[in-house]
């Protein structure tokens, strides 16, 4: 599933990056990388999301929010 | 050791760069451009029981693989760093993996490196503290635990800064590839595989010291809840952005006054005892004083106040964590023009005072997007030019005044608009708005001390760029209305119309005709409103040689004007009055707003962006007569 569609509050994996080059390594250096731990806090401003990694948070619009692939941890 | 250990301090955005740069260097502090950028690097002395060390603070970054001017400038700087140059990586103890890759690209450009580590009390909260020596222990590199807040751990730094030196770049479990391998010509997948090399060691080096971290609420989430969530977040944003305007106009307009009462009053009257003492007054020489130096300087003193309280302001959003916030509240509004939603503060301000909203366009992290929005600023309808318009609109539509001085308002944010889209398709192709995926910091509290600081560093940074060319141009405006070029009066003493200014005036009249307004009164004060905006009516009125309108009722000075552009406009002074109140809107910065943005930008874009109002104000002015006489 899409990060976007991940349920507030729900624990999930990184399973993928699906933007272009140079967007996708940038997600990657801010630690949105395959195997990590996201949890989406609340849904922000217009569309966007912020994502709990560890105990730092994460800003990310709509259409990136739709890039990142995640699945959800039972 | 004689020469001063340059050293760089390096990190992600928001990690607390600035505010270890603060606590080392103090007051001994300046700011300089990048070699051939318009980037701002903050430079100072550190004082250490080791000697001095010059601190370079470098724009936060999250990688050296740079994706914008100002990430450029760092991995510039830490590539071509002077032997000996030591870097200190400032590893954010809440999300230390994210630090410590930027620590390991920074040591594979081959720069030696120290850590300091910050807010190791805010992961103490969380359970999370990350022990200094282990790091140390893990990654083969010093290790100090600084806390700004209390100007713990500095000694430490400047020991650990030395044995860095003396150990050279060097991380433990990892190879290093030779220096400049890397970036020039690199393919993405070659880029990719060498990042995948550092994250592995990254996650090796977290493992160790056991920082994986752990999903855990913090004080920060239902702050977020009442600041990100769009309907509370977006009446909240856009309060704060009215407190901004507010500040820009309201709150400082009498200390404004106050400064330049203090100027026209006590400060001119001292000149001109000064000049009487020495024998040398009444002459051109106490016009020159009194209407050129002592005015000039005035005007640049009447800007400290508002930008000391719009500095203060945005360094309070800044440091408390919300000016990122702003950046994901009014995303979606400015991504649309390619500006990062941080563009809405210092476009905000610009309907307060342009000069300001300038200053302000460093709140974005981004040194294109900056001269993007530094561009567009002069076309935000400041209130310098709002008196213009009310008496204008009084003059040519007593009935429909309102509406007038509303339609301009409008005509401001459409351009604002338009000249964005024109900007980005021509010049400014390369402005790129990046996905926002972005680090969103703790919320805290400003530190008063650095907060002072900073605010007077960049009043400086005003005074001393901008002031200059702002003083000069006055003295030269008072030298065209002081010398006579016909008549046979004295220098000093030259009714308007007689002088160099005058006869300006008179050469610029011609280009006004297409637009209804060729007469050298008009022109005479718009070449006055290039000073300052609202000085425009008071040199209509003494073009004329009348008292400038004080009340509602129509005065000399509202009959005269009216006859000249009922003359000037063949019978059509509505159009023709409404195509003045569009020029005063667009057909130049001020003063001091073009010398700022020579200042921030230089002068290739000051002289673009007077060009660019000029034509622009000439094509729209026109438009509005020749559309206007029709009706």
């Amino acid at each position: 599933m899409l990060l976007i569609d991940l349920t507030p509050g729900v624990d999930a994996r990184v399973t993928g990056v699906r933007a272009s080059g140079g967007d996708s390594l940038r997600l990657t250096e801010i630690g949105l990388r395959p195997g990590e731990k996201v949890r989406v806090v609340q849904r922000a401003g217009l569309g966007g999301r912020l994502i709990a990694l560890g105990c730092g948070r994460i800003a990310v619009d709509a259409g990136t929010a739709r890039r990142i692939e995640v699945e959800e941890i039972p | 050791m004689t020469t001063e250990r340059p050293v760089l301090i390096i990190g992600n955005p928001n990690v607390g760069k600035s505010t270890l740069f603060n606590t080392l260097t103090g007051a001994r502090q300046h700011t300089v451009n990048a070699p051939g950028t318009t980037v701002e690097l903050v430079k100072g002395t550190w004082v250490t029981p080791h000697g001095r060390f010059e601190v370079t603070d470098l724009p936060g970054t999250y990688s050296l693989i740079a994706r914008s001017p100002d990430e450029c400038v760092v991995d510039d700087a830490i590539a071509g760093a002077a032997p000996g140059t030591v870097g200190i990586v400032v590893v954010d103890a809440t999300s230390p993996s994210r630090s410590l890759y930027l620590l390991a690209q920074v040591v594979e450009e081959g720069c030696p490196a120290v850590v300091a580590l910050t807010m190791n009390d805010l992961a103490e909260a969380h359970h999370h503290r990350v022990d200094a020596s282990a790091l140390s222990a893990t990654i083969g590199v010093p290790v100090v635990e600084v806390d700004t807040r209390r100007r713990h751990g500095t000694d430490a730094l400047a020991e650990a800064v030395l044995e860095a030196a003396a150990a050279g770049p060097a991380l433990k479990g990892l190879a290093l590839k030779a220096k400049g391998s890397g970036d020039g010509g690199e393919s993405l997948d070659d880029t990719l595989t060498r990042t995948e090399r550092l994250f592995e060691w990254v996650r090796e080096a977290a493992a160790a010291i056991e920082a994986v971290p752990r999903t855990r609420r913090t004080l920060s989430d239902p702050i977020d809840r009442l600041l990100l969530a769009p309907w509370t977040g977006i009446p909240i944003f856009l309060a704060v952005a009215w407190a901004l305007f507010e500040v820009a106009t309201r709150v400082t307009a009498p200390l404004v006054h106050g400064v330049m009462a203090f100027f026209s009053g006590p400060v001119s009257s001292g000149g001109s005892w000064l000049l009487e003492r020495v024998g040398a007054d009444g002459g051109w020489l106490e016009g020159l004083l009194v209407d050129g130096v002592i005015l000039g300087v005035g005007t640049v003193a009447s800007f400290i106040p508002i930008l000391a309280l719009i500095f203060a302001a945005l360094g309070v959003l800044e440091a408390s964590g919300y000016m990122a916030r702003v950046a994901v509240v009014a995303d979606r509004v400015m991504s649309s023009m390619g500006l990062d939603g941080r563009a809405v503060l210092p476009l905000m301000v610009g309907f307060g005072c342009n000069v300001p909203a300038l200053a302000a366009t460093r709140v974005m992290p981004d040194a294109r997007q900056r001269l993007l929005t530094g561009l567009l600023i002069p076309f935000t309808s400041c209130s310098a030019r709002l008196t213009v318009y009310i008496v204008l609109a009084e003059m040519f539509f007593p009935d429909h005044a309102g509406t007038a001085v509303f339609l301009l308002h409008v005509l401001s944010v459409v351009l604002v608009v338009a000249v964005g889209l024109l900007l980005r398709g021509t010049v400014l192709r390369d402005v790129r708005r990046e996905p926002l995926a972005m680090i969103m910091p703790a919320y805290q509290w400003p530190l008063p001390g650095v907060l002072t600081r900073s605010i007077l560093t960049r009043v400086w940074d005003f005074v001393r760029g901008a002031g200059p060319i702002i003083v000069a141009a006055l003295v030269a405006l008072w030298l065209a209305a002081a010398v006579p070029v016909r008549g046979g009066h004295a220098i000093g003493d030259v009714p308007v119309e007689d002088s160099l200014y005058g006869a300006g005036a008179r050469g610029i009249a011609p280009v006004l005709e297409p637009m209804g307004l060729g007469d050298w009164h008009l022109a005479a004060s718009l070449v006055s409103g290039l000073a300052a905006k609202e000085v425009t009516v008071a040199a209509l009125a003494q073009s004329y040689a009348v008292e400038a309108p004080t009340g509602s009722p129509p005065t000399a000075l509202v009959e005269r004007v009216r006859e000249t552009v009922t003359e000037t406009s063949g019978g059509h002074p509505a159009a023709a009055g409404f195509a003045f109140m569009v020029l005063v809107l667009v057909y130049a910065p001020c003063l001091a707003t073009a010398a700022e943005q020579r200042r921030l930008f230089g002068w290739r874009w000051a002289g673009g962006a007077l060009a660019m109002h000029l034509v622009l104000g000439w094509l729209l002015a026109t438009l509005a007569f020749q559309v206007g006489r029709l009706l």
